[in-house]
């Protein structure tokens, strides 16, 4: 009977499609599940000895079986890919899980260098000048006596020679005591208006201590043009200080005297830990002295070719050795030599 | 200058207190360094008299058992100081009285215990115990007229300001000077001595102090001498003493006392000379003479020269002008008449004799700022007064002796308005300067548009120009009226400095590349240098390989010497360095010293080149010296190795890549302090631009650097930054694929690896786009003098893709040149 025939082969695949589905789902792994794979849908599979029965029946009835082979197959097809997703996911579950670290274990070690905080405070402060206008320059640090003290109006056997001791090379040449003679090179080669700051190494013959050395960092700062003012070199290096040290520290400017200026001013600052009550830190005076500056002297503006009739000017010099043991609270100027790495590892 | 305020109160009212009167000195300008209050930590503390003393009966201690009066009563005290005798009068401090430093440096009480089985009703106290000065090897003996049972603080205590004077204002070395000052800031009249109050017992005679002559008239404007008959020296009263004390000056006897005294008081120093002494009856004030001798008062024996002026009678000298006396006519106990000097010296030759010398004091430090002739009469006079009055008995004096050699000009000087205000930017007129000038001591007319001032004689020294007067009139005003404002200067943006931009490029890539910038000194020594030489007695400088060429520091072939201190700090440090590296690898050592971990610094400094009649060539400099691991020890990396040759080589190909400086060579160097075989040298355009290398390992015993090998460098920034270029031009990306190849060849072992990859290049024509070493291997089954050298090609035409045909072309040419020129076998 062909009929029964059918049935029966229908039967069959039935069961083989049953039979294909309980193998998916009993697969623990993705190599499980590829042996099912083969076994229900590859060539050599009982679903393909079904297919081969079709021959046997007559062309009305060959429809009917294959039919209901193809949809076995497809539903054996799906189950296998949704059953192969699902045992791959939780693979990768597992690897990650073996592959858990210690996110408390320190990162790799990247190379670092430390900036020289003498240094970070020079570069902060040209920042902050090149922000407001100045150009930088440079000047030698040896100098001719002419330059660092002639024509800053400080003549041979002038008192004032007293206030920085000089390391001399020759009766002529020295170590320059201090930046401003770059103040006579700068109007030397420029006419006015002038806006510049000239950084460098200054040096003096003083016995070192927790806050002298022989050797110390200054920035020369001029500007000159036809109205400027006390008013002006106070707002500048105020606006400078507040910049460097924050707003609310005060500042100060008292009379004082450098043979190069007139009249002459300095500068002080609150001191940061008894706001100027007077404490151990400031030596009681509540205040610490920041710089030395003024309205550029007539002489030095003659000395360097302007006519103080047509123009007035103010010129300073800002200690940034000072500046930067203020700033972070360094007691010993010395550690500015040492290049002590548990020193310098502080300040980055 | 310190000025006790009890002192100065006798010229000016002082009704704020210490503090503020302080704060408002500083605002002026009279900078108060600090505020000492002598008194304020004693209490109980009394002036008594030693009576009696005997040595204490039983003890075996040196120690004394005085009976001291106390005006009203009498105490028993112990005492160990051995400086004290009887009749002597002394601090005591009761029991339960205070003193502010005991053995500690801590404020005691005072406890009555007994010492020895006496009980010490009080103690004898020292000037340091008492907080005068650091004097503490016996007890402050108090001059005779110390009042008896008197608080010692109403006799000696007061505040006094620590003044830091400023070296334009000679008149501010003064109390009367100081006082002027106060006196203008609190709208007050200063004053003066009276030195023509009556009842003085002086007695003129009618004949001449002594005949004076100036013979250098260009450094001595004025003499005056007085001869002073029928004194004796003695101690100086206590009030005296005690000024001089706390004005800190050491009484020594009352003739001496008193030229201090009135120094102090007007700035004017003055000298006494034993009468007895002068010989030839005149006073010559000349050049000391060639080979001229003279012992000073210190006891030292000065040689003299003709640039020092000195006061002589008819044969020698007797003292040095306006710095000391001599010891030939000093005064002494048995004098009774003197000869007084007030005088006015040259400034800047005072100066130039103390330097000489190496003689500061109190009267050369005051000449040397210029003095106004004026005072030396008045200081003559008040000296004159002072010690008639402290005497008490009549004085006989002579004419003076007044040789004005050159009367000072009266000055007067104009200063517009419109300097006033365009100066200050304060907007004062001239009614307010007039006054603020008036009140400072000027002579004062206005005109139109400006206040003509008519300086003091005791402002000589520092009023000339107007912006003088402006600082005085500002100065009364306050700096803190003065408005704070900024510059309205219309200027171009500020331009890039090359030099410091490259620099910071430089920076920045070694900060990244773990490299910490280090700041050493610019003064070291020749022979601090040399220790970076392999041998102690021979080797070239280390700085002889990086000397500039184009600077013309040197003839060729002449050698360089470090430019040279006349007075340097210390012979350590005499020169200015030419070589960056000695000092760092110091910095080395240092750190080694306590860590081991990684040593990575660079600094860039100038090194300081001598040239013939000319500043010295200042070159921008940088050092590197990499020691210690190469790396930090991590649970990751557990035991890096050291720093090689090859990091530091690194480091510079990285720097040339930021400047992007793409002509240069490496090649073998023989920097005498590197390792033979690790030393290299970095050219471009045919000039040596740096040295780098493996530091000898005997060089870096002498540093004190042991365990791990010492990398350096020294390169020359203003070459490398004049090579600098921020210039880069696009190349369009590759259109073609690339053909990858490695090929791997045996070659001698002393072959160098430029070679290698230059026949590469050169075989492969245009199409080797790059060629890397990435392996070099020696030993086993190599020959001992071969090494395999593994190289990778990227070979590439830029308008087609290579066919397999071209690749194999250019790979048999470019192996058939390896084994043709360089003898290179291949490896398969």
């Amino acid at each position: 009977m062909i009929e029964d025939r059918v049935d029966d082969a229908l039967r069959r695949v039935d069961h083989i499609r049953k039979q294909a589905l309980e193998a998916i789902d009993a697969a623990e792994d993705t190599r499980a599940l590829e042996a099912v794979r083969v076994h229900y849908t590859g060539k050599k599979s009982e679903l393909s000895k079904v297919m081969a029965l079709m021959g046997t029946l007559p062309p009305e009835a060959r429809p009917t079986l294959g039919n209901a082979v193809n949809a076995a197959k497809g539903q054996v097809e799906q189950s296998l890919q949704h059953r192969s997703e699902t045992l791959h996911a939780q693979e990768l579950e597992r690897r990650l899980e073996g592959e858990r670290l210690d996110v408390t274990l320190p990162g790799t070690v990247l190379p670092h260098g430390f900036e020289h905080p003498l240094l970070k405070s020079v570069r902060q402060i040209l920042g902050i000048f090149g922000q407001m206008g100045y150009d930088v320059r440079e000047g030698p640090e040896v100098e001719w006596d002419r330059y660092n003290f002639e024509l800053l109006n400080i003549p041979k056997d002038h008192p004032a020679r007293d206030m920085q001791d000089t390391f001399y090379i020759t009766r002529d040449m020295l170590l320059r005591t201090q930046t401003s003679p770059a103040q006579i090179r700068v109007m030397h080669s420029q006419s006015p208006p002038v806006r510049v700051v000239v950084p460098g190494f200054v040096y003096r013959n003083e016995a070192e201590d927790a806050s002298h050395g022989d050797q110390f960092y200054q920035i020369e700062g001029l500007c000159v043009d036809t109205e400027i003012s006390l008013a002006d070199l106070k707002g500048t290096l105020t606006e400078v200080a507040h910049r460097f040290f924050g707003r609310d520290r005060r500042i100060r400017f008292r009379p004082s005297y450098f043979p190069f200026t007139e009249p002459s001013a300095e500068m002080d600052i609150e001191c940061v830990v008894c706001k100027g009550a007077g404490c151990r830190s400031c030596g009681q005076e509540g205040w610490l002295e920041l710089g030395g500056s003024g309205m550029v002297h007539p002489h030095v503006l003659e000395a360097g070719g302007y006519d103080p009739e047509q123009v007035s000017g103010f010129a300073f010099g800002i200690g940034p050795d000072r500046y930067t043991m203020m700033k972070y609270g360094i007691t010993d100027l010395r550690l500015f030599r040492d290049d002590d790495l548990r020193f310098l590892r502080q300040f980055n | 200058m310190r000025v006790p305020l009890q002192w100065l109160a006798d010229y000016v009212d002082l009704d704020l207190p210490t503090h503020d009167l302080a704060t408002r000195m500083t605002m002026l300008g009279l900078k108060v360094e600090s505020i000492e209050r002598i008194g304020a930590g004693w209490h109980d503390v009394i002036i008594g008299q030693v009576t009696e003393l005997e040595p204490h009966p039983t003890s075996n201690k040196p120690l004394n058992v005085a009976t001291v009066d106390l005006g009203n009563r009498t105490i028993t005290v112990v005492t160990g100081a051995q400086n004290v005798q009887q009749g002597d009068r002394v601090p005591v401090v009761l029991v339960g009285g205070l003193l502010p430093h005991g053995p500690d440096g801590e404020p005691m009480t005072i406890a009555a215990k007994p010492m020895a089985g006496i009980t010490s009703e009080g103690m004898l106290a020292s000037a340091r115990e008492l907080g005068l000065s650091d004097e503490h090897s016996g007890i402050h003996v108090l001059p005779p007229d110390a009042p008896l049972g008197e608080g010692l603080g109403r006799v000696m205590g007061g505040d006094v300001l620590d003044i830091e004077t400023n070296p334009n204002r000679p008149d501010t070395l003064s109390m009367i000077g100081i006082a002027r000052e106060v006196a203008a800031m609190t709208q007050q009249q200063v004053r003066l001595p009276d030195l023509d109050a009556p009842g003085n017992d002086i007695e003129w005679m009618d004949e001449d102090s002594i005949e004076v002559r100036v013979e250098a008239p260009d450094l001595c404007s004025r003499y005056t001498a007085l001869r002073i008959e029928g004194i004796e020296d003695r101690e100086s009263p206590v009030w005296l003493a005690s000024r001089l004390e706390a004005a800190g000056m050491r009484p020594i006897s009352l003739l001496v006392d008193i030229t201090n005294y009135v120094m102090l008081e007007y700035g004017q120093p003055m000298h006494a000379f034993d009468a007895r002494a002068l010989e030839g009856g005149s006073i010559v004030v000349r050049r000391a003479r060639a080979g001229e001798v003279m012992r000073t008062l210190d006891g030292v024996e000065r040689a003299l020269s003709s640039d020092n002026l000195v006061i002589a009678d008819d044969r020698r000298a007797v003292g040095i002008a306006g710095v000391m006396g001599g010891e030939n006519s000093e005064i002494g106990p048995d004098t009774t008449t003197i000869v007084l000097e007030s005088a006015t010296f040259d400034g800047a030759s005072v100066r130039r004799t103390a330097q000489a010398l190496s003689l500061r004091t109190e009267a050369s430090s005051r000449f040397e700022k210029g003095l106004p002739p004026e005072q030396a009469v008045h200081a003559a006079r008040r000296y004159l007064q002072l010690l008639a009055r402290v005497l008490g008995r009549t004085v006989r004096v002579a004419r003076m002796a007044d040789a004005f050699v050159a009367e000072p000009d009266e000055r007067s000087v104009r200063m517009p308005v419109r300097d006033l205000q365009r100066l200050s930017g304060l907007p004062l007129d001239r009614e307010y300067a007039a006054d603020a000038l008036s009140s400072l001591g000027f002579g004062v007319e206005i005109d139109d548009a400006a206040v003509i001032a008519h300086v003091p004689y005791w402002r000589r020294a520092d009023i000339f120009l107007s912006a003088d007067l402006v600082e005085e009139v500002v100065r009364m005003a306050g700096y803190d009226t003065v408005p704070t404002t900024l510059p309205r200067t219309a200027l171009a943006p500020p331009a890039p400095v090359p030099s410091l931009y490259w620099s910071g490029v430089v920076r920045e890539r070694l900060l990244a590349n773990g490299v910490s910038e280090a700041v050493t000194g610019t003064l070291t020594s020749e022979e601090g240098m040399l220790r970076a030489r392999l041998d102690k007695n021979g080797g070239e400088p280390p700085w002889d390989d990086l000397v500039p060429h184009a600077a013309g520091v040197r003839a060729r072939d002449a050698r360089v010497e470090p430019i040279r201190l006349l007075n340097p700090p210390t012979q350590e440090r005499d020169v200015l360095r030419l070589t960056l590296v000695p000092q760092l690898l110091d910095v080395v050592a240092r750190n080694l010293k306590h860590t081991e971990e990684r040593l990575a610094f660079f600094e860039i400094a100038h090194t300081y080149f001598p040239r013939p009649d000319d500043l010295p060539y200042e070159r921008r400099t940088l050092a590197l010296a990499l020691s210690g691991r190469r790396s930090p020890r991590t649970w990751l990396e557990p035991d890096p190795g050291p720093y090689t040759f090859y990091d530091v080589k690194g480091l510079i190909e990285t720097l040339l890549v930021s400047l992007h400086i793409t002509e240069y060579r490496v090649e073998p160097g023989r920097w005498t302090y590197l390792h033979p075989g690790r030393s290299a040298v970095l050219r471009i355009d045919g000039q040596d631009v740096g040295v780098f290398g493996e530091v000898h390992p005997r060089v870096a015993t002498t540093f004190d650097i042991d365990g791990f090998p010492v990398q350096v460098a020294e390169l020359d920034l203003d070459s490398l930054f004049a090579a600098a270029s921020d210039h880069r031009t696009f190349s369009p990306l590759p259109r073609y694929p690339a053909a990858n190849r490695d090929v791997a060849v045996v070659v001698n072992r002393d072959l160098a690896a430029d070679a290698i990859l230059a026949t590469v290049k050169n075989a492969g024509d245009a199409l080797v786009e790059s060629a890397t070493i990435f392996d070099v291997y020696t030993g086993h089954p190599l020959p001992e003098d071969k090494k395999s050298v593994a190289i990778e090609m990227h070979l590439r035409a830029a308008d087609a893709t290579l066919t397999q045909d071209e690749i194999a072309g250019a790979m048999e040419r470019i192996t058939d040149a390896l084994t043709r020129d360089l003898g290179a076998a291949l490896r398969e």
